[in-house]
Formats: C-alpha cells, sequence, structure tokens
C-alpha cells in the first residue's frame, strides 16, 4: 500500500517532518474548531510518571505507542513445533492496556456484537440499505481490501507521534503492517488548505488535518475526504463532508484518545467512537519500516460473503 | 507432559478460542475450507513477500513426476515475521512440507497453517477458531 499509495518511504517521511517544520510558521488564522467533543478522557489514576513538556510548554505527545507487537501471540512450543495463535479475542483495555490494540475496526468482536452495538454510528434512513449492502459485499467491496487506506478514523490512534514547536506528526503502522501512512499537523494556528493551498491536490483518506492545544488536550480536527473511508468494516460509509475531531491527552505513560466523527450527508447525529488508553511502549525504539508492497488477490477467490 | 497430551489441550484451546477465525484482511470461511486439509511436500518456487498476505508458490511433485504449483496465502507480513517466519525462511529453493486449508473455489490455492522445514523444526501460525471435522 504505502509504496502504491506515496510512493516514497520513511526517509521521506522525515524530510516531510522536516518541511513541515520549516512551513508552519505561517500566519495564524481563525480555526474552525469542535465545541461539542466531550472529554470522557479524565478518569483515570494518578499518572505513574511525569508528563513531558515540550519547549513551548504544552505537553510532549512525543513517543511510540503501539504495544501490539508480540504482545498478542499466544506462543507454546510443542515437540519441534512453534505454535503462534494470534489474537482470537479483543482484551479489554481496561483490564490490559498493554494488549490495547491500535485499531478501530473492532474486527475482534463479533459481526453479531457489532451490529447490535446501540454506539455504532447512526445512518440516514434511505442510506441504510446502501449501508447493509456494503456490509454484506465487504469481502468485496471494502476500500482497505483492496489496499486502500483505512483513512481516519478507522486507522484508530497513531502508533507513533513527533512533535515540535507548532507542529505535531502522526506515524502509523498497522498492526499486520498491511499499511502505513502519515499525518503532518500544525498547530500555531494554521488554516485548513484553500482550494487555491491545494493545488490540485485531491481530498484523501487521511484528509486535511490542523491541531490546537486546549488546556493540555490536543484537539485535531480533519476535513477533505475524499468520500472513500469506511468507519468501520461493516459498510460504514461516510461522505466527502466528513468531519473529525479527536482528541489527545497525555497523562504520564498514558495517552487517551478519543474521536468524535460527524457527516451530516450520511449520519443522523455525530458518532462518537469508544475512546481508547495506550500506554508508551518503551520497549521499541521505532515503528516497523520495511514497507513491502502491497498487493490484493484475494478478491477472485472469495465466494460466500462471511467477514469479521 | 506426553506430546498427545500437550496436542489434545492445543486443540482444546483452539475450540475454546474464536469460533470464526480471524484474518486481519479478509474472513478465512469467505476464501478457504477449514474441512479441506492438504499437506503439501515441495520446493519454493517463488515468494510473494506482501502485503495484505505472504504467498508461498511451492511445485509439489505428485507420484508421476508431474509437478504442480501451489499458490500458498500466509498472514500479512509483519505478523508473519513477528510469527518467527523470516523471509530468509521461506526463500525460493527452500524444501518445504505445508499444512493449509484448500480454497473453496477448487483453485490450487491455500491458506498456511503450519510450515515444516527439512529438518524437522516447524512453525505454526494460526488463530484459533474452528478445527477441521469440529461442527460449525
Amino acid at each position: 500500500m504505502k509504496s502504491r499509495v506515496f510512493g516514497y518511504n520513511l526517509t521521506v517521511h522525515f524530510a516531510a517532518l522536516a518541511a513541515a517544520f520549516s512551513l508552519v510558521s505561517g500566519p495564524a488564522a481563525a480555526q474552525k474548531m469542535p465545541t461539542e467533543a466531550k472529554d470522557t478522557m479524565r478518569s483515570s489514576p494518578a499518572p505513574s510518571s511525569p508528563t513531558p513538556v515540550s519547549t513551548d510548554g504544552h505537553p510532549d505527545l512525543t513517543g511510540l505507542w503501539w504495544v501490539y507487537r508480540g504482545a498478542n501471540l499466544d506462543v507454546r512450543q510443542v515437540g519441534k513445533t512453534t505454535v503462534n495463535l494470534q489474537p482470537t479475542s479483543r482484551a479489554p483495555e481496561s483490564e490490559d492496556p498493554e494488549n490495547n490494540l491500535s485499531i478501530n475496526t473492532r474486527i475482534y468482536d463479533s459481526v453479531a456484537a457489532r451490529r447490535a452495538d446501540p454506539d455504532k454510528p447512526s445512518y440516514k434512513p434511505e442510506l441504510i440499505p446502501r449501508v447493509e449492502r456494503l456490509d454484506r459485499l465487504e469481502a468485496k467491496l471494502d476500500p482497505a481490501m483492496h489496499c486502500k487506506l483505512p483513512g481516519i478514523v478507522r486507522s484508530g490512534p497513531p502508533e507513533q507521534i513527533v512533535q515540535g514547536p507548532g507542529v505535531v506528526v502522526f506515524l502509523y503502522d498497522s498492526p499486520d503492517a498491511s499499511y502505513d501512512a502519515f499525518r503532518i499537523i500544525p498547530t500555531d494556528g494554521h488554516p485548513h488548505r484553500t482550494a487555491e493551498e491545494s493545488n490540485g491536490l485531491s481530498p484523501s483518506y487521511m484528509g486535511d488535518s490542523i491541531g490546537k492545544w486546549e488546556g493540555d488536550t490536543l484537539v485535531v480536527d480533519t476535513t477533505d475526504f475524499n468520500g472513500d473511508v469506511w468507519l468501520g468494516i461493516d459498510g460504514w460509509l461516510t461522505s466527502t463532508n466528513l468531519h473529525v475531531i479527536e482528541r489527545l491527552r497525555r497523562e504520564g505513560d498514558t495517552l487517551h484518545y478519543q474521536a468524535t466523527v460527524e457527516d451530516p450527508d450520511s449520519l443522523t447525529k455525530p458518532w462518537v467512537m469508544p475512546a481508547r488508553t495506550l500506554r508508551l511502549n518503551r520497549k521499541d525504539s521505532r515503528i516497523e519500516q520495511e514497507q513491502p508492497p502491497c498487493m490484493e488477490m484475494d478478491s477472485s477467490h472469495i465466494v460466500t460473503p462471511e467477514h469479521h | 507432559m506426553r506430546p498427545k497430551v500437550q496436542d489434545a489441550l492445543l486443540v482444546l484451546c483452539s475450540l475454546l478460542a474464536w469460533s470464526i477465525p480471524v484474518l486481519a484482511h479478509h474472513a478465512f470461511p469467505a476464501e478457504f475450507d477449514v474441512d479441506k486439509p492438504v499437506t503439501l511436500t515441495g520446493v519454493v518456487s517463488k515468494l510473494g513477500w506482501v502485503n495484505p498476505h505472504v504467498y508461498v508458490y511451492l511445485d509439489v511433485k505428485d507420484s508421476t513426476g508431474k509437478t504442480t504449483t501451489w499458490s500458498l496465502e500466509s498472514w500479512p507480513t509483519g505478523i508473519l515475521h513477528r510469527s518467527g517466519v523470516s523471509k530468509e525462511m521461506i526463500k525460493e529453493g527452500t524444501p518445504l512440507t505445508i499444512l493449509a486449508y484448500r480454497a473453496k473455489d477448487g483453485t490450487n490455492l491455500a491458506y498456511i497453517r503450519k510450515f515444516t522445514w527439512s529438518d524437522g523444526h516447524a512453525i505454526e501460525t494460526w488463530f484459533g477458531g474452528r478445527e477441521p471435522g469440529q461442527p460449525q
């Protein structure tokens, strides 16, 4: 995916990061920011270590917030055979944050459980048949099934954050390494890009993000999506008017992540994604960077409609 | 503990796990049949170290000497690597025995459960779920 979509490797990510640091000093302008995002991120106990502060006085979110690597493997040795059982159920976050997968698709819940979830996105009545059809045909129609980025918010919180004065960079490396992505988010008052600034660039799966600090919480506002983003695996479509507000707050080695999704063309009301709590990964120094190509070869062999 | 007991415990653990196998990309039963296991011994003719699934192309000779190339699908690169199977271990020219489950469309495609190398060591990369022969 990464090579087909972006065409460059992580070296370029950091070149882009350097460019971002130099670009975000442009004139500040009024930002359209959410006012109704719920703050349900203040229920955790006292942090185990102090929250680092960046040079500009804001909490420093820099760190690797990915603890998946190997943590979920159930490894046993039987004679000369090493048996690796992959995770088959989603670990409750409150009970074991070390097993908190950094994805939001809830693919480890059953399809029936997700369909019965009262907190799933609420679609306009006229769109429900289409959502149900996409759900039925997910195995063939899901954009993420065809090497496209899952987009925001399906990617969940970033696996790594790099923060500097006036800019935050989110890096993504999916648990299965099937894609990676990045977002460069100005936090210096820069507005969303205008059509002129886009200079012909298309809307994307990751959108255009700007950030601002509300006290100790980083609020990221994202628009300019391409209409091909699903909010989850169950056919949860979106329009080009998708608008995502993410809130991130660090407490010591813990990162609280919450996202609110607005899409007046698709949803009857904003969808508040279940909040996530991530723990700082001090064991690894970086996300994986192999970046093999993505080549989807299953679609022509799928014969029945089951999906996760 | 004797191996048979360990094996039985493994099967039990698998049965206690989820009833629907979970792949990161697509649902296993949409494409593969857990009731059609196949054990193939041959030589890797090509390795597709790609996402969302690694493909091992295995040349398998039958008793008449005819060679059939099987497309054998596995986890994404990251998960397979973390499971202990590097691309070096399954590179072109490597003799392998592979336990896999056949595609429902009847093609020479199967999903890998277990790699066994010529020195006898093996790595099983699986996700629990229903075992062959068990009720739906």
